[in-house]
């Protein structure tokens, strides 16, 4: 493979800076622009729409869009179901061709949509350009893997075998804010480069990013029809695009509860409906970390707290469990305390600042009830409070210690800067402790016993499992990512077998004379 | 008023102010079975002068154990032996002390200051250690590095002394708790502990009952004998419990300070532990 991750942008490179903090001030001048449904190549307004708050500043108005309703819903459908006719047909390399150009194009605007990701979503600067990069990634890693050959078949006698993929159809994509760039573009790149065509419905706290990334896509010669825009909530639109007949299938990144709900309404049939719809879905975790007594305290520390608050903890593969070998508990409690109070909260426009806001005020009240609880159970070793004398919604990053076995907050997912801490006897504890729950996305295990890194890659339960690194920051190509259980389907986005869930695979056998 | 009050509250943890009243101490303590290690007070010199004037001062130290067959070390501080000033006199200073305590068949401990020397006195150590044997290391188990710093060290025979470390360190490089200050002291007793059989001798400088007890146990799950490590406490603390220890077979060490430069010292013995503090007031107000 020719591929190679996109790299990320050195800040410390005063042009970068200056060019992302350029951006950042061209962006804010853009505030409050109104972003339309785009069906069939046709803009659509409605008269409600969705109003895009900055979570660092939560009285900016980033920008609106269109609140969809069914018609449109109804009409983006038929729009991809009309050109799936003609798009199923264009050879791959042409596809493929123009996931580069998206991919060379997101690459030109780099830093105006960095600064748009640090506004809408509020991810620090580095997380943010890691976001563009991701999606960058997504866009030339599928393009390269969609033009490789079949698998060879075995042959046979007097026969020709040929075995070849054919596109599903109509694919509903519907990605997270958490990575409103990286998932939307990987998830929607997938299904085009394959031949299928998308309905694209953002999430609702994220849709400039997704506007942003379509009008990209336009320009780049995806054609009419082929990908189709539609901003609205899900409750208002999202069961009905799953439930349609027209759609053949959806490929969502969210909640487990969403998640599960696309599930059932998938699985049961439409009338004139002719396929069983597939399901792509990759939901929540509840990972662990487990650090044993040979591990190199300060650097596990430092991945922890790194995987624990990184993007505020609202990623799905953020660490929010480290089982700690209770021979070094003190000591590491204590690094990794070091660690959490040398975290700056603030906007994430401002360079400086590690932690930016969650992402809304009902997520905030969400994890305080979670911290609530862990209060209450066990103890509040750093953090727990809303800071309330800023205009955004921001929490500090927050230790908790001394929960019983049996508090929810060692199974449920949090997704905020909330982590638990517990000692543990051993490191065969600590995985056992670490598989205790419904998910299985990431873990991460620190020691420097081989032997132990061994066992622990037989027996730790996760679709990302990583020695003595760091359970976020998975890259494309490299980390294929996907969790096991509750936490998905385990479709390992970024891995050399993606993109076969998105297609048909059908064999072609013909006598020779 | 207060400072001839405060030497004579000093006097508790220090000898005296001659090199005698030093050795004078180590006898008596080698008298009931324990070891010594003597420490001419002084720290953060700033003339070549009065640096080497302190390594004559060790020599002369260093000739007195001798002639008066006391079992008693030296320890030295490299911002004494002019490490402010220049890094090559002040390896000179050592190299002097550390040949004429080889001379005698003697052994220089090298004290640990605060983490703004410790990159450069393990240097110095290293550096010295390439030609004498005859020296030991002082590491401190509230720095984060230590650990890092003792799986480098050890890949020779290393003698180390291991302490909590009283100077105030920024939270970044440092352990800010005691509660993490001693877990880390337990994780650096099994390290060291584990590697007795590499040639690593440990000295553990601790007033810490539970912790003493800890290293005991570890040192018997590691089947390590009781000739290949050491306890040590300073002069005036708890010396009840040493001599306990001494009684029960373990070897021993007390650490005397003595000259008149006892001040620095002595405010970092109050700061460390509270029970010294309360020391000082009962003494006040019992006036």
């Amino acid at each position: 493979m020719k591929f190679k991750n996109e790299a990320f942008t050195d800040f410390a490179v005063p042009e970068n800076a200056a060019r992302l903090a350029r951006a950042l001030q061209d962006a804010r001048r853009d505030f409050g622009q109104g972003y339309p449904a785009v069906i069939n190549g046709r803009r659509h307004h409605t008269r409600k729409s969705i109003r895009s708050l900055n979570p660092s500043l939560s009285k900016e108005v980033v920008g609106t869009a269109t609140d969809s309703n069914l018609s449109l819903a109804d009409q983006a459908l038929e729009s991809a179901t009309r050109a799936f006719q003609r798009w199923r047909g264009v050879p791959v390399e042409e596809r493929a061709a123009l996931l580069r150009r998206m991919a060379a194009r997101l690459r030109t605007q780099k830093a105006e949509l960095t600064a748009w990701i640090i506004y809408e979503v509020g991810k620090n600067w580095a997380e943010a350009d890691a976001d563009v990069a991701e999606a960058i990634d997504f866009l030339e890693y599928y393009a390269e893997l969609a033009v490789r050959p079949p698998p060879a078949l075995t042959p046979v006698a007097h026969e020709h075998n040929r075995y070849r993929y054919l596109p599903l159809g109509p694919v509903v994509v519907i990605p997270p804010w958490n990575f409103p760039l990286a998932i939307l573009a990987g998830m929607s790149a997938a299904a085009l480069v394959t031949g299928n065509t998308v309905v694209l419905k953002p999430s609702s706290q994220s849709p400039v990013i997704g506007a942003r990334f379509f009008e990209a896509a336009r320009a780049c010669g995806v054609p009419e029809g082929v990908m189709n825009f539609l901003p609205g909530s899900g409750s208002a639109i999202g069961d009905y695009l799953v439930k349609d007949r027209r759609t053949r299938m959806v490929a969502f990144t969210g909640s487990l509860s969403v998640g599960l709900r696309i599930n059932a309404l998938a699985a049961q049939p439409q009338k004139g409906q002719r396929w069983i719809k597939r399901v792509i879905a990759e939901l929540g975790g509840k990972n662990a970390i487990v650090v044993d007594e040979s591990a190199d305290i300060e650097r596990a520390a430092a991945e922890v707290a790194a995987s624990a608050f990184g993007y505020q903890g609202q990623k799905c593969s953020a660490c929010s469990r480290v089982f700690v070998h209770k021979r070094i508990y003190e000591a590491f409690e204590d690094r990794i305390l070091a660690q959490i109070r040398a975290l700056r909260i603030g906007p994430s426009a401002v360079r400086e600042n590690t932690m930016g806001p969650v992402i809304s005020k009902a997520a905030q009240l969400g994890i305080q009830r979670h911290i609530a609880l862990g209060e209450k159970h066990g103890r509040l070793l750093h953090g727990g409070r809303a800071i309330l004398d800023r205009d955004g919604f921001y929490l500090e990053p927050t230790l908790i210690g001394r929960l019983p076995n049996s508090s929810p907050l060692w199974v449920e997912e949090i997704f905020g800067p909330v982590l638990a801490i517990a000692p543990v006897g051993s490191l065969e504890e600590g995985i056992r402790r670490a598989n205790e729950t419904a998910y299985g996305l990431t873990g991460a295990v620190y020691t420097r016993d081989p032997k132990r890194l061994q066992l622990a890659a037989e027996t730790f339960f996760c679709g990302n499992l990583y020695l003595n690194r760091k359970c976020t920051g998975a890259l494309v190509g490299g980390h294929p990512f996907g969790g096991f259980n509750l936490s998905g389907t385990d479709s390992k986005a970024g891995g050399p077998e993606y993109l076969l869930q998105f297609s048909q695979p059908q064999a072609i056998s013909a006598r020779r004379e | 008023m207060i400072r001839p009050l405060l030497r004579f509250l000093a006097r508790r943890f220090v000898a005296g102010e001659t090199a005698a009243s030093a050795v004078d101490a180590a006898k008596r303590m080698n008298a009931a079975g324990i070891k010594a290690v003597i420490d001419f007070l002084g720290e953060d010199v700033r003339s070549e002068q009065m640096a080497a004037a302190a390594a004559n001062e060790y020599i002369t130290l260093l000739d007195l154990i001798h002639s008066f067959r006391v079992d008693a070390h030296v320890s030295v501080k490299l911002s004494q032996m002019g490490l402010l000033v220049s890094r090559e006199s002040c390896f000179e200073n050592v190299a002097r002390i550390v040949a004429a305590a080889s001379k005698h068949r003697n052994f220089v401990w090298f004290d640990m200051e605060g983490s703004d020397l410790t990159q450069k006195t393990i240097e110095t150590f290293e550096k010295v250690r390439t030609v004498y044997p005859n020296v030991g290391l002082c590491l401190q188990s509230s720095l984060v590095r230590t650990g890092g710093d003792l799986d480098r060290l050890m890949r020779f025979p290393l003698n180390v002394r291991l302490c909590k470390g009283a100077y105030k360190e920024p939270p970044q490089i440092a352990y800010a708790t005691k509660r993490a200050v001693d877990g880390n002291y337990r994780i650096l007793v099994q390290k060291l502990l584990e590697h007795v059989k590499d040639g690593v001798y440990p000295a553990f400088a601790t007033h810490d009952g539970f912790m003493i007890d800890y290293i005991t146990a570890i040192a018997r799950e590691q089947k390590v004998e009781l000739s290949q490590f050491e306890f040590e406490m300073l002069y005036g603390i708890r010396s009840h419990l040493l001599q306990t220890l001494a009684r029960r077979g373990f070897q021993t060490r007390v650490y005397i300070p003595y000259g008149r430069s006892w001040f620095p010292y002595f405010v970092r013995r109050l700061r460390e532990r509270k029970e010294n503090l309360f020391f000082v007031l009962k003494n006040i107000f019992r006036r």
